[in-house]
């Protein structure tokens, strides 16, 4: 019964207008820069992170969770239609959804991948209301040395799933830790790497260091790439799947939906893992696997269900543990922490219109995607013709103000430039930036818990090891990294992330 | 009819100010007024400023913007509300920070006497709360002050880092009782809240508004705070003082604008405020979001302060504070 109070209270504060309308902005956002190839949702958190400094937090996390699970869908249009991934997850639609659209089934294609995500989209909520309250009950348990065996998996994790040589997101990783560290020293109040600047004594910005890796660096780097003009070639055709085809996909979608959930709740773990993991999954149970590739529906529908199902469950560490487990995980850390409010075990009894809110959003989110992406198809296809001439300048204007509006200070534009000439080098190097942005978020809580769990064991390092979960959680995390140096996983996992 | 009223009061009020030519000039604000925050948007600063901004605008008779600067833990705010233009449209929000700032961070170039003074506007009393299924759950002040001189170094005492309010309130336990803490440094009060519920620490020294939701749900319990008065939401807490324990530095917050800001627009800024201030929809914005009501006039703020900083210099030099950071 008690559940059903929860949803209920949700549901009355994700269906006033205002927080309807946050909503409907952000999944319109999310579609919008889903479907555009280039600019990614993590980019467009990070461009509107400063926007939602005058929005009540709830709304404000509405809008932003809006523009992730949005962007889900965008991403799938195009990636059926023009064989274009507007984001990575939707990677594996281009194989059979592009399939589908060539033999003229755009539009069942659509449909599927639309009513897949919704049902996948309503499990995950399910799973995030009926599991989050019972991790973060265990959570409140946690003391300092438990998380900090939980930070070392999240970042361990974070190596391993990264796409690239293992090296490259090590390397990136530590980058991120280093740059966690300037700032005044928690424990004694001393300034680190701050050369003086009382600005930096706080710490560099979270949003300074997203927008300039992530929103900037985006932009950029499309500036090198020729603007191509795709037309839509493929006939849309009729929408509506019919009942036979139904049947055949729904199984494959309840078990994207499964399969989804669980990936998404792991450390690291994330949307586009789910799809990959789903498409694999489909592949093997299917009688005949040659289908697959040639617009097998099976292969749309699963992945599709996954990664929406991940979108939603990917929530559960954040707002159990205050663990962010990717870097769109981390954009909402920090949208939090801007309204403070402090993510953890408490958010649930703390705040639960704030919780109970978003994840009833979610659902309704949900819904207003299939309503927006099915009818008005068309109107989306023909966004992919608005000039980046135009779009660029105006993204990087509303950077620029979104910088200065966080703390009233130039210096953070100024810096948020330095990031973006890094971010330039990493993606001229080939090296992704997310380990860095997770790290540079986990870093100072890691160094938090660590320095507090050996204060309070006078300084006792064993003491780490004495504690069952700790000690467990940290042998999980030797293992995963030296699994993930193994020979043969490292090939699997080149396989894994080629497309990427 | 409305027009002829109008013109018949603003020819009454032109004949009052020919007579009372103090009045006449009163100073009051021309354009919108920028109010600096040394914080981010959310908890105790900002709501403060949030909710008095919005009662002074019907007396100022202006907008009044909050603009949140939380770079330097301050500092940089500080800076800005010391070196605003001197017209009176830029006005700071302080707390007791402006004078302790100078004891304990390197570099800090401003200090009581870089402000005028507008008036005080809240104050928050430092709670000594333990885990209520802890250890000392079942204990009053005097017991738990006892058990922690029986076992120094044995309670972990959570504060929101090194000579931070909190560690100044656990310092003025320590000094008053001769029980020793291990000193825990934990980011902000939500943080310590959780550590306190994890067991990790076993007491802290916390404002009201961050333990409200945790006392009324019986999981943590105060022993006594650092106030004048009794606690508006636990009157039953002793205050230290009232236990013959010197343990009294509570913060204040206070409104200022530029040292050197003419005297008419101060005192115009200064009446502003009284009328905000006893203005009932003010009282209740304050109760409801858990900020302690306090309010002095300008003459007042400045003893407050003078008070202040010579109690924090006294304790920051006996406890070696800058020696610590350096």
């Amino acid at each position: 019964m008690d559940f059903a109070s929860n949803i209920a209270l949700g549901m009355s504060v994700a269906i006033t207008p205002w927080n309807i309308f946050y909503c409907f902005v952000g999944v319109t956002l999310g579609t919008l820069i889903g479907i555009l190839p280039g600019i990614g949702p993590l980019a467009t958190m990070a461009m509107l992170l400063p926007a939602t400094y005058a929005l009540e937090p709830t709304s404000a996390l509405i809008m932003l969770a809006g523009i992730y699970y949005g962007a889900q869908y965008g991403g799938s249009t195009s990636a059926i239609l023009l064989r274009l991934p507007g984001e990575s997850s939707a990677v594996v639609a281009t194989l059979d959804g592009y399939a589908m659209a060539q033999k003229g089934k755009a539009g069942v294609a659509l449909a599927i991948a639309a009513i897949g995500s919704l049902i996948a989209g309503t499990l995950g909520t399910f799973v995030l209301a009926a599991f989050a309250p019972a991790l973060a009950k265990l959570a409140i348990t946690f003391g300092a040395a438990e998380y900090f065996a939980l930070m070392v998996v999240g970042l361990v994790a974070a190596i391993v799933l990264s796409s690239g040589p293992i090296l490259k997101s090590l390397g990136m990783l530590m980058l991120g830790l280093l740059f966690g560290l300037v700032g005044a020293d928690i424990n004694s109040g001393i300034d680190r790497f701050t050369f003086g600047i009382p600005e930096l004594s706080g710490g560099v910005s979270f949003v300074v260091v997203a927008l300039g890796l992530f929103g900037i660096t985006e932009i950029l780097s499309n500036l090198e790439a020729r603007e191509k003009r795709i037309l839509v070639s493929a006939k849309i055709g009729r929408l509506m799947p019919r009942w036979s085809e139904l049947r055949q996909v729904m199984p494959a979608i309840l078990r994207g939906s499964g399969l989804g959930s669980l990936l998404g709740i792991l450390p690291g773990g994330g949307v586009t893992m789910a799809a990959f993991a789903s498409y694999t999954m489909e592949k093997r149970v299917a009688a005949d696997p040659d289908r697959f590739g040639k617009g097998a529906p099976e292969g749309l529908a699963g992945p599709e269900s996954a990664n929406n199902a991940a979108a939603q469950t990917s929530f559960i560490p954040l707002l159990t543990l205050g663990i962010p487990s990717n870097g769109i995980m981390a954009m909402m850390m920090s949208a939090m922490l801007i309204h403070n409010v402090q993510p953890g075990p408490q958010i649930i009894t703390g705040a639960p219109t704030l919780f109970w809110g978003l994840v009833a959003s979610m659902w309704i989110g949900n819904l207003i995607l299939v309503i927006l992406n099915l009818p008005m198809i068309g109107m989306w296809v023909r966004l992919l013709l608005v000039p980046y001439r135009l779009l660029f300048p105006a993204i990087l204007l509303f950077c620029c103000i979104g910088l200065y509006s966080v703390q009233n200070n130039t210096t953070d534009i100024y810096l948020a430039v330095i990031c973006a000439a890094i971010g330039y080098v990493f993606y001229k190097l080939r090296c992704d930036p997310v380990p860095f942005l997770l790290a540079f978020i986990i870093g100072p809580m890691l160094e938090e818990n660590f320095r507090r769990a050996t204060l309070l064991s006078r300084g006792d390092f064993g003491a780490l090891l004495t504690r069952p979960l700790t000690a467990s959680l940290l042998l999980l995390a030797v293992a995963l990294l030296v699994l993930a140096i193994l020979p043969k996983i490292r090939r699997t996992r080149k396989v894994a992330f080629q497309e990427d | 009819m409305f027009r002829q009223v109008a013109v018949g009061s603003a020819a009454i009020i032109a004949a009052l100010a020919m007579a009372l030519p103090a009045h006449a000039q009163e100073w009051r604000p021309t354009r919108p007024v920028d109010l600096i925050v040394p914080s981010g948007a959310g908890g105790g600063h900002d709501n403060n400023a949030r909710l008095l901004g919005a009662v002074m605008e019907k007396y100022a008779g202006q907008p009044i913007n909050i603009i949140n600067q939380p770079a330097g833990g301050g500092v940089v705010a500080y800076r800005e509300m010391r070196d605003a233009e001197l017209d009176g449209h830029t006005i700071g929000q302080v707390s007791v920070s402006i004078v302790s700032d100078q004891f304990r961070i390197e570099g800090v170039d401003y200090n009581k006497d870089s402000y005028g003074y507008i008036g005080q506007i809240s104050a928050d009393q430092n709670v000594l709360v333990v885990a209520a299924n802890g250890p000392y759950g079942e204990m009053d002040v005097n017991q738990f002050i006892e058990a922690a001189k029986a076992e120094p170094q044995a309670v972990a005492f959570g504060v929101s880092g090194n000579w931070t309010n909190h560690d100044y309130t656990r310092y003025q336990i320590e000094q008053a009782t001769g029980a020793q803490f291990l000193r825990v440094p934990i980011k902000g009060g939500a943080q310590i809240v959780l550590s306190l519920l994890s067991g990790d620490v076993q007491a802290g020294a916390l404002y009201p508004s961050e333990i409200k939701a945790q006392v009324d749900a019986g999981e943590l319990k105060p022993l006594a705070h650092n106030g004048s008065e009794p606690l508006a939401a636990w009157p039953d807490v002793p205050s230290f003082t009232s236990l013959g324990l010197e343990v009294n530095l509570a913060i204040w917050r206070a409104l200022v604008i530029p040292k050197d800001t003419p005297e008419d627009i101060r005192k115009g800024w200064e009446r502003i405020l009284e009328q905000a201030m006893n203005d009932p929809a003010l009282k209740e914005g304050y109760a409801n979001a858990g900020i302690g009501y306090a309010y002095r006039n300008a003459t007042d703020t400045v003893e407050l302060v003078n008070e202040a900083e010579t109690a924090y210099r006294t304790i920051s030099e006996a406890a070696g504070v800058r020696k610590e950071s350096q």
